[in-house]
Parts: C-alpha cells; sequence; structure tokens
C-alpha cells in the first residue's frame, strides 16, 4: 500500500464515495425517523414524560421533600405505565402558562387537574375526562357577608370575590352577572388564601376540593368552606359541573387514544377512584364513563 | 435529621436561593459585556451605529421584562430556537439590563471632562488609547454606584424567571406555601435570604469603587 497508482487512489476513492452515501443515507434515514416520530413513539423511546404541573394541590404539586406527587400526576403513572413509561419529569409553572407551555413543547402533557372548555379545545386537546367538580367557596369563619353562590355575590355590590387567573372559574364569575369591580384575580390558590385571610376578598371561588386542600393545607381556624353551596345550573336547571382532563398537543392524538384506552380500563376495574381516593376524591367526583372530550368540548 | 420550625424550610429554599444567584451572577456577566459594548456605539462618530444603538436600548428598555421572557421562552421555539430556561434567564434578564446599563457608561464616559480627549490627542494618543488609558478609568469609577443599584435591582428581577419553569427563591417560596401553608414563616425567610444575598453584593461593588478611587483626579481649586 505504500505507492498508489492511479487506478488504486480511483478505487479508494469510489469507496469512500460510497461510505459516503451509505454514511449519508443512514443519517437522513434516522433524522427523518427522530422528525416522523410521534410524541408517544418518543415517551415509549425514552421510557420518561416531562408534565406540567401548577404546583397545586390536590392536583399536582411537589412535597417538603421535592417530591412529586398528586391525584392527577398519580393518574398519569397509572395510564403511561402499561406503555412502559414510567419516568415522570415534572415542569413546574403557573397556571397560566400551562397552555403556551404545552404547545412549545415545554412538556408533553398537562397534568394540573385543568377543565375540558370549548376555548381551551381551540388550542390543546384533551383526553376523556378523570374527575368531575362542582365549585366551592372558602370564607372567613361564619362567612359574615352570608354569600352561598354566584348569584349571592352578584346581588351584593359590596361583596368581593377571588379566584385565580386563567382559570374557568373567571369565565363562570363572568356569566353569573358579577360587576368585575368586585372581582380580585391572584396569581396562584395560596395568593387567594392570603387575600382571604388580610380581608382583600370576602370569598374565594375554586373547584371544591381545591378549597378542602387550602383550607386544610392553611390551618387557619378562621377560615371555613362555606356550606350550604348552590353550584351553577345549566340549561336543564341543573347543578353544572366541571370535567378534570390530561391537556395535550393537538397533533399527538395517538398518545390521547392510547391514555383514553387505558383510562376506560380504570374505569371498569375500579382503578381510577382507589388511585384518586388518597387524595380525597370520593365516587362523586368520579365523572359517568360515557363522558368524552369530544361532547365536552363542544360545549 | 430534621430541623425545627421554620428552619425546615431552609433546604428547598437555598436550593431556590442558589438558582437565583446563578442567573444574577451569570446575567450580570452579560449585561456588562454588552452594557459597554452599547454604552460605547451610542457615543461612536457614525450616525447608524448610534441610531441601531439607541433602537437597542429604546427597545428593551421601553416594554416589560417579564413580556420579554415570555417570548423568549414560549414564543421563540415556534420559529425553531428553542433555549433552554437557564439560557433563557439569563438571556432575557442580561439584554434587559444591558439597556440600563449602558446607559450608565454612555453618561460616566460623557461626564470626564472634554480637556482629556484634547489633552490625550496633543499626546499624539489614538482615539482608542486615549479612552482605555484615560477616559475609561476615570468613567468606571463614576459607574460604580449605579452599577451597584443595578445588581442589586437584577437579583430581585431574578424573581420572574418562575414564568420560564425555573425554581429560583421567590418560586421555591411559593411552593413551599402550597405544601405547609405557613406563609409567614415561609416569606420572613425568603426576604432574609434576598437580604443576605444583596448585602455582600452591595460591599463588593463598594470596594470596586474604592480599588478605582485612585483613578480620581484632585479636585480643582
Amino acid at each position: 500500500m505504500a505507492n498508489f497508482g492511479r487506478r488504486d487512489i480511483l478505487r479508494h476513492g469510489i469507496g469512500i464515495g460510497i461510505l459516503a452515501a451509505g454514511a449519508g443515507s443512514i443519517l437522513a434515514a434516522r433524522t427523518r425517523l427522530a422528525y416522523g416520530a410521534t410524541t408517544f413513539e418518543k415517551l415509549q423511546g425514552t421510557k420518561s414524560v416531562t408534565i406540567g404541573i401548577a404546583n397545586e394541590k390536590p392536583y399536582g404539586y411537589v412535597e417538603t421533600d421535592g417530591k412529586i406527587t398528586g391525584a392527577i400526576v398519580e393518574v398519569i403513572r397509572a395510564v403511561l405505565a402499561p406503555y412502559g413509561i414510567t419516568d415522570l419529569q415534572p415542569v413546574v409553572t403557573n397556571f397560566d402558562t400551562l397552555i403556551p407551555g404545552l404547545n412549545a413543547g415545554r412538556f408533553d402533557i398537562i397534568g394540573a387537574g385543568m377543565y375540558v372548555k370549548p376555548k381551551r379545545c381551540e388550542a390543546i386537546a384533551f383526553t376523556n375526562p378523570l374527575t368531575q367538580a362542582g365549585g366551592a367557596f372558602g370564607a372567613k369563619k361564619g362567612n359574615p357577608k352570608n354569600l352561598h353562590s354566584l348569584k349571592d355575590v352578584a346581588k351584593d355590590p359590596t361583596a368581593r370575590i377571588g379566584t385565580q387567573t386563567g382559570t374557568s372559574q373567571v369565565d363562570e364569575i363572568k356569566q353569573a352577572g358579577i360587576n368585575p369591580d368586585q372581582v380580585v384575580l391572584f396569581s396562584k390558590d395560596t395568593e387567594s388564601i392570603a387575600g382571604l385571610q388580610a380581608g382583600r376578598v370576602d370569598v374565594i371561588y375554586y373547584p371544591d376540593l381545591e378549597i378542602n386542600n387550602l383550607i386544610t393545607t392553611t390551618a387557619d381556624p378562621n377560615l371555613e368552606r362555606v356550606a350550604p353551596y348552590e353550584q351553577i345550573l345549566d340549561a336543564h336547571g341543573k347543578p353544572s359541573l366541571n370535567y378534570q382532563s390530561l391537556g395535550l398537543r393537538k397533533g399527538d392524538t395517538d398518545l390521547v387514544d392510547a391514555i383514553n384506552k387505558q383510562l376506560a380500563e380504570m374505569h371498569t376495574n375500579g382503578k381510577l377512584l382507589s388511585t384518586l381516593a388518597p387524595f380525597g376524591f370520593t365516587q362523586n367526583e368520579i365523572p359517568p364513563a360515557d363522558v368524552t372530550a369530544a361532547q365536552l368540548c363542544a360545549g | 435529621m430534621t430541623w425545627p420550625h421554620p428552619f425546615d424550610l431552609l433546604p428547598v429554599l437555598l436550593q431556590g436561593a442558589r438558582v437565583t444567584l446563578e442567573v444574577t451572577l451569570m446575567a450580570a456577566g452579560v449585561a456588562l459585556v454588552l452594557s459597554f459594548v452599547v454604552g460605547l456605539a451610542r457615543l461612536a462618530p457614525f450616525h447608524p451605529v448610534r441610531f441601531l444603538a439607541t433602537v437597542y436600548v429604546e427597545i428593551l428598555r421601553g416594554t416589560s421584562a417579564l413580556v420579554q421572557l415570555f417570548y423568549l421562552f414560549f414564543i421563540l421555539p415556534a420559529f425553531g430556537i428553542r433555549l433552554d430556561p437557564m439560557t433563557t434567564a439569563v438571556i432575557g434578564l442580561g439584554l434587559n439590563l444591558s439597556a440600563y446599563g449602558s446607559e450608565i457608561v454612555r453618561a460616566a464616559v460623557r461626564h470626564v471632562d472634554h480637556g482629556q480627549w484634547e489633552a490625550s490627542v496633543a499626546l499624539s494618543m489614538s482615539p482608542a488609547l486615549a479612552l482605555r488609558r484615560v477616559i475609561l478609568p476615570q468613567a468606571l469609577l463614576a459607574m460604580m454606584p449605579p452599577f451597584g443599584n443595578l445588581l442589586i435591582e437584577l437579583l430581585k428581577a431574578t424573581s420572574l424567571v418562575s414564568l420560564i419553569t425555573l425554581t429560583d427563591l421567590t418560586f421555591a417560596g411559593s411552593t413551599m406555601v402550597a405544601s405547609t401553608g405557613r406563609a409567614a414563616q415561609v416569606w420572613g425567610l425568603v426576604l432574609l435570604i434576598y437580604l443576605v444575598m444583596a448585602l455582600p453584593l452591595g460591599w463588593l461593588v463598594r470596594r470596586l469603587e474604592a480599588r478605582l478611587s485612585v483613578y480620581r483626579l484632585p479636585v480643582k481649586t
């Protein structure tokens, strides 16, 4: 091999050429694979999923020791385990940046107990519902302004109601005809509680289980969950409930289908309730199995 | 080992404090370099350079830092540019602060007596040499107090980064409030930790100022 003739060079040249072309096409094929793979396929490949949470009890939150848990988080764990996806990586962010974060690819699933609402369905896809929830008021002990429904707040112009930006409670307050001057928006549920303690609002309005958790965690004897509380009524005069689902990107239909399949199974074998029960959920909070995201998105 | 209240909150809060300090120091580095580049560009003898620098300052100073971070983090990925949270924070806050910093640089350089430039020319120094050896040493001294202000402002502005999923000190505090409900204790500790971080930064800038004071001209009589 000491001295190459022209022919050798030519031969080697062809060899290198073929090699290069081969490497090139392998690379191209790999890139195609990487771009062509759906989120679901990618998650199965890495066995890991990134979930966006808003650090709210009981849905998805960080424990004092830094561990991630919560009702919705545990359901995600249960529905993805059969597909070999067992590593849950949390991204903690504000509730109102969950949808932009999902669409920017900062995480793959919203695990914050988000209600399925037609407006949100325009931006993201939802799985079938995990839970159903009514609203509830938190107030100072004895409920000094005697507020038991959104209607009561609308009737009393001196009453002030607090809730959180980006949540569907904001829309419900608006639809109840409450004057915007009476509404105080906080960026976190814990800030709403602080606002209530400080007398900046008379009631705070959140999903019922979130109110329970806020009041338990705060452990302030001067606060209470308002009872009785009258739910908003739908067009048929029945209490209108909200349904919480996992939020996914619109394109990830195979992931939505895969999760729905597992959810249906958890419905039948009762595992949905047993997963949610440690976080204070009861049979009342389990939605009927025939309620689908498509119905809820249609409004 | 479990610490007595309220010190059991410290491990999580200190982790947040570390993120806050990292973002502060790195963003301060970015801001310092850009402050000089842009500040001197605003004094450049060429109109287009001055114009571009002015546009840079007015846009970054005139829009909200929070919205700038939102844009970098949530909108840029749609254009194929995906920065990780830490990089976004350092670049975002660094760019924002440099708009203020460049004004400090510009003002301090302009403040040096024009006679100093003339004297340098008389000694046949090139403008670059004059800037480096005569003007900047005096200007640096004048920059120190406002730069110190800005650095401490930055330390506190880092609380904005929770928007882009970084768990800084403020966000760690809000996490602890959510899981323990002990708001008064948590926010009390957070205040203290910010103070403990800000004091050495202030001291550092004062030390630098003392070092630079050898360039102070004797008071004219």
